[in-house]
């Protein structure tokens, strides 16, 4: 499935660390090019290398890690991706912050 | 040009994720100061994952008492630098909104009341009210009416102070972990075939092996890690192949080259009919056989578990039985002979093509196999029976106990196999594989512990299952559980477990970190540390053992079960608790505490209290040895370490407690100082005699059983009133009950509600469309769930999957508390119900 609406989101500032993960996309083969080019249309991702075996080492960042956590869920929807894998996750957010997102009663 | 704190981050992260795949990012070479003085600001120390029992490593980033980052670790031999996306969100499980900071009672008018509201107590006062119920229970009715259940989720020191309290403390066998929901069946048939527990390979032969068969495990969403390097090996070795056999269609069958769904139970038909063609076509190795194994055969007709009134149990033969008969090679051959591919297909509903492409794969001596499973396999009314099946398979090949050729039993819990099972909390069950039946084994116990004679109780206490049916009945009338949400995971809920729960003679502890379910049906709260809040051990499903420091401290008063377990153990004089004659061996025990005789006995209080350090000369907290005064989590390892280097049963020798603390965890048997890879294969287990090359020395001649056993059909199948199969499980997001996962908003977002998967035409004949509310109805209870015809889980017809992680809607009302006869393990994956619009 493509994405088909461009990703508004908001960056945090260069002094600033919102949530920062590194990951690693395994695109189906053949797939590594239309998979690099949506990764790099895609806000809040960069990408930093690929391997003979179509792997593409990404960082994702946003101002929280639920805004890295809808990241992960459209690259897993983009055309082409076999899987992701998170490795590496920072995050300065303030856990209280989230507190209203969560499970409850009810 | 100074380099912003964001870019460091970003330049950490994106290193990691390459160093996973050994790539290198030369564009990454920072200024390497700065970079090392952002670094250092964060503490960094390795813990295993805290979910499933893959047993990942990560490395844990410590700021002000905060986890602040976490990262795969690079160094683990497990997940070599990966994470899946549970593991990705961990340390937020320890800050949910509603985490219990202090012991809750049931209250009204300033006193306990059963029917009263949860109020806020003191540990002492909470300790109080219990030590006073389970005095009443133990002087009214002896041991038996107290009873413990337990978790694969306990840390080792946690399990074993629990077994120690309850087996020789109270004198009382009737501890049992979730474990008993999970991993019985394998245990069952770990010992039926081999005479020891755990698997005899290792992930390793997830690298080493030309296919993999996956029996009733979504390993995609529930071991990814493991998933991620099977798909590695399928997608860089030439000819490797993935067959996948389920119920229903799930991810992995997205890499399978031959994907069955098949009817369930009819696992055996198949299993017995790839049996079968390997001897009606001689592929066996009749060498092997020879030399390594021999046949027996199996009970039949063992009833289902039930209570012994149920009319299944009535109508059973053998209700029960499971002693081995030896029979000849020609006897076993001629029983699998009705198993033909005619047979199996039409009992299966898998075409012929596939069903005779993965006997051929079987039968080629050639190609290396790992055949893994989970909960397919052990959630089973004939769980035993259907491991050992597939155990018939790899024997009569020799395809084990090698690089590549493996049978391997998968776990759900984090310490499935470290604390639930080597431990020994099952009621059955004594350190290193020990039983309490055994007169040798309890003496030995006994021993090690420096009791006397007789202090444990020599019958098996109630497993899990009976734990419900005995508070229901009111035989167990003092019960704790601990670090487990039984309410929401024991089948049969309505009928079986609020009942007992609530019964006004029980008294009901539960030990969590968070309101659950189990919770909310206590009498009793205690407020729990969790994970790297405390020092902690685990054991995953590759017999490594792994151990961490404690990282931040609990919030408020929140204890480690390790703490309330020796603390609540200062509450008993052994005179309270031991009759006459067992004091009269040793009467200078009489006025002791139980907290002296099983905490203060030399071995537990051997380590004194000291500075926690690691090679970085960073310092970590230890809640416990600063209140105890002494290293209690040392001192039990090594108390309990002596079963497997000293006690009767030979190969669990575990690595010592501050090697562990040096390793990213060994697997055991571990031998002068080195692990072991393959047990029973000479030149990787050095337990095997020499010149034996492969020697099963689980059992005293070296011999493995192959054992027949025919298929029986499950307790409960659809029929006209309820037609339609429903099997339970897991999803990726959450984790079981969901206590924790639920309480990661990422992760809630991501699957906020259980769904019920049907195939699209199901749905229309049961006049349900996506999205809409259905009913799932059973002889036992009702809920109702979101519809979902197209996601991740497509089912057959005549079948619907539901997730249990959502507490909101508990599909264990639903469920039948059937179990397999011989393990005692529930079938949470085949019962019938109908669906209706809701």
């Amino acid at each position: 499935m493509k994405c088909e609406e461009p990703l508004k989101r908001e960056e945090p500032g260069e002094d600033q660390v919102g949530c920062v993960v590194g990951a690693v996309v395994q695109a189906q083969a053949g797939y590594a090019k239309a998979v690099r080019q949506q990764l790099d249309n895609s806000p809040g991702i960069d990408v930093f290398g690929e391997d003979e075996k179509e792997r593409l080492v990404i960082t994702m960042e946003g101002p929280s890690s639920r805004a890295v956590m809808q990241l992960t869920e459209d690259i897993q929807n983009f055309e082409g991706v076999l899987s992701l894998t998170p490795v590496y996750q920072h995050s300065e957010e303030n856990q209280q912050s989230d507190e209203t997102g969560g499970w409850k009663w009810r | 040009m100074a380099i912003t704190r964001r870019a460091f981050v970003k330049a950490s992260a994106a290193t990691a994720a390459a160093a996973s795949i050994n790539m290198s990012l030369p564009s990454m070479a920072q200024d390497v100061e700065e970079f090392a003085s952002f670094n250092n600001s964060i503490r960094w120390d390795k813990a295993p994952c805290r979910f499933c029992g893959v047993g990942c490593s990560v490395m844990v980033g410590t700021k002000d008492n905060r986890i602040v980052a976490t990262q795969a670790d690079p160094k683990s031999e497990v997940n070599k630098g990966i994470n899946c996306i549970k593991g990705y969100f961990l340390s937020k499980i320890m800050y949910g909104q509603d985490r219990l900071q202090t012991p809750l009672l049931r209250m009204k008018n300033g006193a306990f009341d059963k029917e009263g509201d949860f109020t806020p107590v003191s540990w002492d006062a909470a300790f109080d009210i219990m030590a006073k119920k389970w005095k009443q229970a133990l002087k009214k009715k002896g041991p038996t009416s107290v009873g413990m259940f337990g978790s694969g989720q306990w840390t080792i020191f946690e399990g074993y102070a629990a077994s120690k309290l309850m087996k020789a403390g109270f004198r009382s066998n009737n501890i049992d972990p979730n474990a008993r929901h999970c991993m019985a069946s394998a245990v069952g048939a770990f010992m039926r075939a081999f005479g020891s527990d755990e698997p005899m390979g290792c992930y390793d032969d997830l690298e080493h092996a030309d296919a993999f068969v996956l029996w009733g495990s979504n390993m995609a969403e529930m071991h990814p890690i493991l998933w991620t390097r099977i798909t590695d090996t399928r997608l860089s070795k030439p000819d490797s192949e993935v067959h996948v056999l389920s119920t229903y269609q799930h991810r992995c069958f997205d890499l399978a080259d031959n994907g069955m769904v098949f009817t369930p139970q009819t696992d055996m038909v198949i299993l017995n009919y790839i049996a079968n063609y390997i001897i009606q076509n001689k592929a066996y190795d009749q060498t092997f056989i020879d030399k390594h194994v021999h046949f027996k055969k199996t009970p039949t007709d063992i009833g289902y578990g039930l209570r012994p009134e149920h009319p299944l149990e009535v109508k059973a033969k053998n209700s029960g039985k499971g002693k081995l008969s030896g029979i000849t090679f020609e006897e076993y051959a001629k029983g699998l002979e009705s198993y033909t591919l005619e047979y199996a297909s039409k009992m299966s509903t898998v075409p012929k093509d596939q069903l005779l492409r993965l006997a051929k794969l079987y039968a080629d001596p050639k190609k290396k196999i790992t055949s893994l499973w989970t909960m397919g396999f052990n959630q089973h009314t004939r769980g035993v029976w259907t491991n050992g099946l597939l155990y018939n398979i790899h024997l009569l090949m020799g395809k084990i106990s090698e690089p590549g050729n493996s049978p391997f039993s998968l776990t759900g819990q984090p310490s499935a196999c470290g604390t639930a099972r080597e431990v020994g909390t099952f009621s059955h069950r004594l350190p290193a594989d020990l039983v309490v039946k055994k007169k040798e084994h309890r003496d030995f116990a006994e021993k090690v512990w420096k009791l006397p004679t007789g202090t444990i109780p020599a019958k098996p206490g109630y497993h899990a299952v009976q734990h419900n049916r005995k508070l229901k009945d009111g035989v167990i009338n003092a019960y704790w559980s601990m670090c487990n949400n039984n309410v929401q995971a024991a089948a049969n809920m309505n009928e079986e477990t609020l009942p007992g729960y609530r019964n006004p003679e029980n008294f009901i502890v539960v030990s969590d970190p968070y309101p659950t379910v189990s919770a909310m049906a206590a009498d009793l709260i205690l407020p729990t540390a969790m994970w790297t809040e405390k020092e902690g051990a685990y054991g995953n499903a590759e017999r490594r053992t792994q151990i961490w420091r404690q990282q931040v401290t609990a919030p408020g008063e929140a204890k480690s079960d390790l703490w309330q377990l020796m603390e609540f153990s200062k509450r008993f004089k052994v005179s309270e608790v031991w009759p006459d004659e067992l004091i009269n061996q040793d009467p200078k025990l009489k006025n002791k505490t139980l907290y002296e005789v099983l905490f203060r006995n030399g071995h537990v209080d051997k380590y004194p209290a000291q500075k926690v350090t690691d090679d970085d000369n960073n310092v970590y907290d230890n809640v416990e040895m600063d209140h105890f005064g002494f290293y209690a989590q040392k001192g039990l390892f090594e108390e309990y370490r002596l079963f497997g280097t000293t006690g009767p049963k030979k190969g669990h020798n575990l690595a010592s407690f501050d090697q562990l603390h040096k390793k990213r965890g060994m697997r055991w048997p571990v031998i002068n100082g080195k692990e072991t890879k393959w047990r029973y294969r000479e030149g990787h287990d050095p337990l095997v005699p020499v010149g034996k090359d492969l020697f099963f020395y689980g059992h005293a001649d070296g011999k493995a059983n192959i054992i027949f056993a025919p298929y029986e059909p499950a307790a409960e199948m659809p029929d006209q009133e309820f037609d339609t199969w429903l099997c339970t499980g897991r999803v990726l997001e959450h984790w079981h009950s969901g206590t924790m996962t639920q309480r990661v908003p990422e992760l809630y977002k991501a699957m906020p509600d259980a769904q019920v998967f049907m195939h699209p035409k199901d749905a229309e004949k049961h006049g349900v469309k996506r999205g809409e509310m259905a009913k799932i109805i059973s002889r036992r209870g009702e809920i109702s769930a979101l519809v979902e015809t197209r996601g991740r889980n497509k089912p057959p017809q005549g079948l619907v999957f539901v997730p249990w992680f959502d507490a909101r809607r508990l599909i264990n009302k639903v469920t039948l508390d059937a179990t397999d006869p011989l393990s005692k393990q529930t079938d949470y994956k085949k019962c019938a119900v109908r669906i209706e619009k809701a």
